[in-house]
This record gives C-alpha cells, sequence and structure tokens, in this order.
C-alpha cells in the first residue's frame, strides 16, 4: 500500500466524521432556546418583512435536510453565513482571531514538548532522585492546578510585581506578540506540559528497565547515544500516540487563557459568541475544533509510523 | 579484523599478567536490606580460557556478570575486587567502566528478543559500538563504517546482502543473537561474558550459535566466561567449571574431574537430575495400565489444519500462513503421546486446536466420541464435558495462576465448576464445602504439596510448586486427557524431576497425556508415541524409543544431533 492510498484513506474516514459531526453542529441552530428566525435576526427589529427575508436567507421555509444540505454547501465553501453581533461575515471574525489563537497554542506546544519530554526523560532515568521527585511534585502541581489560576498567578507575579511582561492584549508584529503570549502560553502549557512529563517519565521508566539499555550500556556506549536513540526515541512513542488529542485541548484550554489576559482569540470569541446566542460563529468554531482534533490525530499516528519500524513496515510494505 | 586506534584508553593498556580477570571476595548485596545474592566468591580467568558459571535460577551467576561490568540493577550494591587487565574495576566510576565496557569486556545477554533497540537496524547496533570508543578526530563517519559492518555480521555468519537494513523484529531469534554477538564483540574485548546466551534459542539454534562462539573465542583467543544453567553445554565449551548455589561457588574443577568426582552434593545433585536422552532412567520409567496403544482412542486428530491471517489473507491466493499441515494423531486411554519441534513448529496452536482456544480451518478433532473440532457448535452438555475432559497444564507457572487467590480458592473454583456443569457422573450432588476442602487437600497431596498450603498464594510459592499447583487445579476436574505444554521448560532440572514424578503418577491412574516439549530427553522420559512436528507438518511419528534410537527423517535426525552431550566434541 502506498503512502498516498494509506493517507487518502484516513483523509476519507475524517470527512465521514466531518460530516456526522456537521449535522450534530447545524442542529445546534435549533436545539438553542427561541426561534431560529428570532436567533438569527439577533437584536434587529422583528418586522414581518425582516422575519420573511431571514427565512428566505436561510432557506428556513425548506424541509430541515434540504436545510441542512444548503447550509453544509455553504459551510464546505468556508460560508458560514453572517456573525448576529457584528453582522460582518463569520470566516472574517473568525480570520482575525485564529491566528493569535494558533500562535498561542503553537507557542504552548513548543513549551509543553521541550520542557515535558527532556524533565520526563530525565525523571525517568534518573529515578528515585532529587530531580526526578521535583519533576514528579511540579507535575503533581501542573496537573491540578487549573490554567486561569495559573494565569492569574503568572500575570501577578510577572505582569505587575515585576512588570517583565505585558498584562493583557495580543501585541503586534512577531517578537512583540511573542512578549505579549509568553505568560499565557505558559499557564496554557502547565496541564499539557504535566501530563507529557508524567508520560514520558513513566514511559523512560519502562525503557530504562529494558535489556536493550543494559546490553547498550554494556557496550559502552556513549551517554547522549543512551539518552537519545535509546531512551528517547522508545519513551517517545506512547507519548506520541495520545499527545494529538492532548495537544488538541489547547483549543479548549484557550478559552480561559484568553479571558484572564484579555487576548482577542479565538476563545474569548467562542465565550462571546456563546453568551451572545451567536448562533453561525458558534456553528463555525464548533466545526474548526473537530478538524482540528481529528488532524491532529491523523498526524500523530504518521508520526508513530515514522519513528516505529514495526508499524512502518506493516503499513507501508516495501 | 583487529585494528585498534592509538587512542586507546589507558585503562586497556594491556599489561602483562597471567590472568585476564581476577576477582576476589565478590559480594553482591541488597542496599536496602543488606540480604546477600552474591556471597563473597573468587573466580579467575585467564587470556583466551573459558570458565563457566554454572547455577539454577536465583544463584547469584548473572548478578556476578552485571556486578563484573559495572550494571547492577538499582539498589544492589557490590564488594570486593574485581581485577580486570591490571585495573580495579568496582572502584573505576562510571566514565572509566565506559571505557572497559564493550573495549575490554563484552557482555552478551540472554534475550535476543528483547537485547537490541527495536528501532534501529543491526547494522546500527554494529557501528554504534564501533564508533562510540574512537576519539572524536578520527570516529569514521557512518558511511565509511558500511563495510566494516559488513565484515562483523560476516564473522557471526551472516553474509545475506542488505541484512545490515534489517530492523531486529524482522530477524529470527538465532540471527538477532548472531547481531547480539557480533554488537558485542565489535570492538575485540579480551574478554566476553556471555549470560545464557543461547536459553531463548531452538536447540538446533542454540547447537550453531555456541559453535560461533566457540570458533570466535578461539580465533581471537579472547577470555570467555560463560553463564548458563545446562551442564552439558558447560562441559561441552569450557575449559574450567564453578558450580554456584545460592550466592556461593560449591564447586570448581574442569569438566573431567567434575564429571566423575564432583566435591559438593548440590553438584552430585545437579548431574544426578541430568535427564539422558539415549535411553530412560530406570527410576523414572512408567507401567501405564490400559497402556494399550490399539484401544479406541480417547483423542483422535485428523487432517488438521490451521491457517493464520486476517479475513483478506484467508481469502487471497497464499491464504494466510500455515501452521498446521494435515497433522493426525491417535492418544488412547492411559498413554502418552509427545509432540516434538522447534519454537513455529505448531506444537501449541495443536494444543490450542484441541483444547478449543483456537478454531482450526480444517479437520477433525474428537475426544471420547464428541467431534470438538469446533466447540461453539456443540450442545451445551457436549461441551461441558469435552471441556472437563480435556485439561491443560501451561508452560509458566508464574503467569497462569492468579496471584490474589488462595490456592483452596484457586482448587475450589475448579471443583465446584466440576460439580456445577454436573457433567461429573460421581458424586455430584453433594456440594457442601466439608467435601471441598476435603478435595482440595486430596489433590494437593496427589500433586505432594502439604495439606496447610491451601492458606498459601502462588507468590509464596516456587516455581515447581506453582506448575504442581496448576496439575492439582487440572485434576480437579478429573480429565481424562491432560495437555501438556512445556510443563517443565520454565523451570530448574532440580525441580523439573518432581513435576515429571506427579504427572507420571497421573498417567499410572489412567490420565492420558499429550506433552508438548521442545526437549527430546523430557520426551524419552514421559511419552510412549513421538510425533515430530516440523513448519506445521507430522514428519515421522511412533514409537518414542523407535524414533529416538532410528530416526527415519533427517529433521528428527538433526533434532537429535542439537541435544547437548557434554562432550567438547559436540561443539567441533
Amino acid at each position: 500500500m502506498s503512502v498516498a492510498l494509506v493517507i487518502g484513506r484516513r483523509l476519507l474516514a475524517i470527512a465521514v466524521i466531518m460530516i456526522v459531526v456537521s449535522f450534530l453542529v447545524f442542529a445546534i441552530l435549533f436545539a438553542t432556546p427561541g426561534s431560529p428566525e428570532q436567533l438569527l435576526l439577533g437584536a434587529g427589529p422583528t418586522t414581518p418583512e425582516a422575519l420573511a427575508a431571514v427565512r428566505a436567507k436561510y432557506h428556513l421555509d425548506e424541509p430541515l435536510f434540504t436545510q441542512y444540505l444548503y447550509w453544509l454547501g455553504d459551510a464546505v465553501r468556508l460560508d458560514f453565513g453572517e456573525s448576529i453581533q457584528t453582522s460582518q461575515p463569520v470566516v472574517s471574525v473568525l480570520g482575525e482571531r485564529l491566528p493569535i489563537t494558533l500562535f498561542l497554542a503553537g507557542y504552548a506546544t513548543v513549551i509543553a514538548l521541550l520542557v515535558g519530554i527532556p524533565s520526563g526523560l530525565l525523571a525517568g532515568l534518573r529515578n528515585g532522585t532529587a530531580g526526578d521527585r521535583l519533576v514528579t511534585f511540579v507535575t503533581t502541581l501542573g496537573i491540578s492546578a487549573p490554567s486561569f489560576a495559573i494565569g492569574i498567578l503568572l500575570l501577578y507575579v510577572f505582569g505587575i510585581t515585576l512588570g517583565w511582561f505585558p498584562i493583557f492584549g495580543a501585541g503586534e508584529g512577531f517578537a512583540d506578540r511573542l512578549l505579549h503570549l509568553t505568560l499565557p502560553a505558559v499557564a496554557l502549557s502547565a496541564t499539557v506540559l504535566a501530563i507529557i512529563a508524567r508520560q514520558t517519565r513513566a514511559a523512560a521508566l519502562t525503557v530504562e528497565s529494558q535489556d536493550y539499555m543494559t546490553f547498550a550500556r554494556a557496550r559502552g556506549l556513549p551517554r547522549r547515544l543512551l539518552f537519545g536513540r535509546y531512551a528517547l526515541r522508545n519513551s517517545s512513542l506512547p507519548v506520541v500516540t495520545s499527545s494529538g488529542l492532548v495537544l488538541a485541548s489547547f483549543l479548549t484550554g484557550a478559552v480561559l487563557v484568553e479571558q484572564v489576559f484579555a487576548i482577542p482569540g479565538l476563545g474569548s470569541l467562542t465565550v462571546a459568541a456563546v453568551t451572545n446566542k451567536d448562533v453561525p460563529v458558534v456553528q463555525a468554531v464548533a466545526l474548526l475544533a473537530a478538524l482540528v482534533v481529528l488532524v491532529l490525530n491523523l498526524l500523530a499516528d504518521l508520526a508513530y509510523t515514522v519513528l516505529d519500524p514495526r508499524v512502518r513496515k506493516v503499513v507501508f510494505p516495501q | 579484523m583487529t585494528e585498534r586506534t592509538e587512542t586507546e584508553p589507558a585503562v586497556l593498556a594491556h599489561e602483562e599478567t597471567a590472568e585476564l580477570l581476577d576477582v576476589q571476595r565478590l559480594v553482591v548485596s541488597s542496599a536496602a536490606t543488606g540480604r546477600r545474592v552474591v556471597d563473597g566468591i573468587d573466580l579467575r580467568i585467564g587470556r583466551g580460557e573459558t570458565v563457566a558459571l554454572v547455577g539454577e535460577s536465583g544463584s547469584g551467576k548473572s548478578m556476578t556478570a552485571r556486578a563484573i561490568t559495572g550494571l547492577l540493577p538499582n539498589g544492589l550494591v557490590a564488594g570486593g575486587s574485581v581485577h580486570f587487565a591490571g585495573h580495579e574495576l568496582l572502584a573505576a566510576g562510571d566514565r572509566n567502566m565506559r571505557r572497559v565496557r564493550g573495549n575490554g569486556i563484552g557482555l552478551l545477554m540472554q534475550d535476543p528478543f528483547t537485547m537490541l533497540n527495536p528501532l534501529t537496524t543491526a547494522g546500527t547496533h554494529i557501528a554504534e559500538t564501533l564508533r562510540s570508543h574512537r576519539s572524536r578526530g578520527d570516529r569514521p563517519v557512518r558511511g565509511d563504517l558500511t563495510g566494516e559492518v559488513a565484515d562483523r555480521l560476516a564473522e557471526v555468519g551472516i553474509t545475506q546482502p542488505g541484512a545490515a537494513r534489517k530492523y531486529p523484529f524482522e530477524l529470527s531469534g538465532g540471527m538477532r543473537q548472531r547481531v547480539s554477538l557480533a554488537a558485542a564483540i565489535a570492538n575485540d574485548p579480551a574478554l566476553l561474558i556471555a549470560d545464557e546466551p543461547t536459553t531463548a534459542l531452538d536447540s538446533t539454534t542454540q547447537r550453531e550459535v555456541l559453535r560461533l562462539i566457540r570458533r570466535i573465542q578461539l580465533d581471537r583467543a579472547m577470555g570467555l566466561l560463560l553463564i548458563t544453567h545446562d551442564l552439558r553445554v558447560a562441559f561441552s565449551l569450557c575449559d574450567r567449571i564453578l558450580v554456584m548455589r545460592a550466592g556461593n561457588i560449591v564447586d570448581a574443577a574442569d569438566p573431567v574431574t567434575l564429571r566423575a568426582a564432583p566435591t559438593s552434593d548440590y553438584t552430585r545433585h545437579l548431574l544426578a537430575a541430568d535427564l539422558p536422552v539415549d535411553h530412560q532412567r530406570p527410576d523414572l520409567s512408567v507401567d501405564a495400565p490400559g497402556a494399550d496403544a490399539d484401544a479406541v482412542p480417547l483423542l483422535e486428530v485428523t487432517g488438521l489444519t490451521k491457517r493464520f491471517g486476517t479475513r483478506r489473507q484467508l481469502r487471497g491466493p497464499d491464504g494466510g500462513s500455515l501452521a498446521l499441515d494435515g497433522v493426525g494423531l491417535r492418544l488412547s486411554e492411559g498413554r502418552s503421546v509427545g509432540i516434538v519441534g522447534e519454537s513455529g513448529s505448531g506444537k501449541t496452536t495443536l494444543a490450542r486446536c484441541v483444547l478449543g482456544l483456537e478454531q482450526a480451518t480444517s479437520g477433525t478433532i474428537v475426544v471420547d466420541g464428541i467431534d470438538v473440532t469446533d466447540y461453539r457448535t456443540l450442545s451445551k452438555t457436549d461441551r461441558h464435558r469435552a471441556r472437563r475432559l480435556v485439561q491443560c497444564v501451561f508452560q509458566d507457572p508464574y503467569s497462569s495462576l492468579n496471584p490474589s487467590h488462595t490456592l483452596r480458592f484457586i482448587l475450589t473454583e475448579a471443583i465446584r465448576q466440576r460439580r456445577d456443569n454436573g457433567t461429573d457422573g460421581t458424586d455430584g450432588t453433594d456440594g457442601d464445602n466439608e467435601d471441598d476442602d476435603a478435595e482440595v487437600a486430596r489433590l494437593l497431596a496427589d500433586v505432594g504439596l502439604p495439606e496447610n498450603y491451601a492458606r498459601r498464594r502462588p507468590v509464596a510459592l516456587s516455581g515447581g510448586q506453582r506448575q504442581r499447583v496448576a496439575i492439582a487445579r487440572a485434576l480437579a476436574q478429573r480429565p481424562r486427557v491432560l495437555v501438556c505444554d512445556e510443563p517443565v521448560a520454565a523451570l530448574d532440572v532440580s525441580v523439573q524431576e518432581q513435576v515429571l514424578r506427579v504427572l507420571r503418577d497421573q498417567r499410572a491412574r489412567g490420565v492420558s497425556l499429550l506433552f508438548i516439549t521442545h526437549d527430546l530427553a523430557v520426551a524419552r522420559h514421559m511419552t510412549d508415541e513421538l510425533v515430530v512436528l516440523h513448519r506445521g507438518r507430522v514428519v515421522e511419528s511412533g514409537d518414542t524409543a523407535d524414533v529416538l534410537d532410528r530416526p527415519r527423517h533427517d529433521y528428527t535426525a538433526r533434532l537429535l544431533a542439537a541435544v547437548p552431550t557434554g562432550e567438547p566434541a559436540w561443539l567441533a
């Protein structure tokens, strides 16, 4: 089976799941209290003409399934209608917010991986030492503390008391944005970092007691090989498997952190949209979240396949 | 092949000492409790000398090897002195030890299936060892090592092109052990410590790998410390043998002396426990009552074929992989039929089909008149009866008993199951506790365990005792056929015999045995008839004595030749 075929199959599966999700998302409009016309009209004057216009625009007089098809057809062309709050097209609203949240999530991912994996590895390989206990203690804190609490603490210490970082906003330009989003990214990554460190530690503990580690030591291999080619690669396998879901949680986690740091990202948009019953925006965000989860899982599986020759040779026989 | 670099670490500046390795008063103990695993042993190996450390599990032989190489597991500490090529190793520190490991002392471990990094190729394992002991300046680039890696693989008999690019999971056990050997000695160490290097391998592969180690050891005049549980292997390969028990060396002599005049009772005991393959020891022979080969068979297997694969593969042209190919056998009341063959020959698949744990692709299995080929199609009564009649004893007694239950619970559960299924045919009506307890006691007595063991849990038992409990559990069902899948393969020699005696007693009571083993000496003692399996096919079958004394098939002859004789000629 060729690489393209394998990936093609997975993409097809993603498309099927997305259709199911889209149906549920479409149903949001009808599950929300109040009539659809009223919802879509928002705070505007409810004249009979306005209602009729809305009915015509959203095909509300058609059978439900036809309505869904119209909606799906638009959604595929990235047309989710207009935001009820701002009357802007939903896509351009998302377009403003998404880069900020992506930056934040990407930043948090880098922090979580660059700190979580090495510290977990070190703790696992130096089982029982002070370093191991420190990592275990800190990760326990990280797992149990909610991200907004960490965010407020960071804000107070580094933003207000020490004044090292700006305390709100997303910043303009790369360097400024990096500075603005550092504290939020740390707050957002804390839980995931702790989970990754824990998983890596557990994996490294298992790897450490494997015969191949002893055999590698018995051949006098240098420490960097033992850490890299042996411990890191072997312990990364279980971590990679779960990383898809873990990283996807950054999207949902962003809701709280963006509120705390007053960042105009996707999270704060979602909160506002839900509060104001801005159904088109909620629908678009929900679809986006589902797509992100599925794609991240696909990427995690592909990464696993690349890392593990036992899987690689089964999935892609020569 | 022996190109050395000028940057050889000072630690290895070989002085001309007579002894290569001189271990004195070596103690390995638990850091927490002080319990001694190795209790002050002395051990000397000269250049080019081969020394065997023989002992059963828990004797401390592996920990001795680990202590010499400074690779003790966490929680164990070593004391005493280990002198290697004029340097003290126990106080050397990790940095210095790293120079010695692989370079001065190579270590080859037992399990070829776990010793290699699953994520890197055979060639990488050898190349990384070659590179790791050269200083940064003249460390060769990866590509330049291709030729040398190929040379090293050729030395261990791997000459197929592309072998270096294979991952461990693509190689057989024997091939993996060869790759491991090549990696362990890639830097031409003066001493190789081989810790049970062939225990996990098939018998024919074992002989090949031992021969290979022997040849390389002679070619290079390398010192060899062989750690093994098998006295015969030690006799064949080594100049000197040390027998170890409970952390102490109880005997030390050359093979001839040790065989003729062992000084310790333990060595005598080990020698006596040895099962010969060429004849039956009189003390283990059996006269089963109804041992009539021509009686109506209790178990009859005809044309049994089993294919494994995904649904698509099974429908495809190759039809999946063929595990059993038209296997037939008959087992009569009170008889014992042995299934012998190497790993992958289909022995265990056959057992699993008979037990209804695996669905045969075609063929029939009849147990006492019930066609059990497909357990799913049986009526409830027939299924219960068939399941009760055929019971199983598995290989690994450490995983076949639930560790959280007492022996009483384990046995009572089996007794009640027999009664509840109402296929008992004996008492059946009476299910009160007293009766259960009495039966538990009787079952324990049957397998030679005292009654008060009923309160114990498996963790408080030795491997041999656990296996006897597993047998008692099977007997609780009052079976007529006992399928024994390598019942003594995981046990030490000295306890093997106890388990074999228990099984022999059951045969004398009329229980038939389907005895699966890779060990021809065990087969000689435990079976009336033999079925030799090779790649899923029966290549030879007949009277055990006939098959083993006058093998007709090449494969049987090869299996017989692979049984260690204890003579040096065996590895010549």
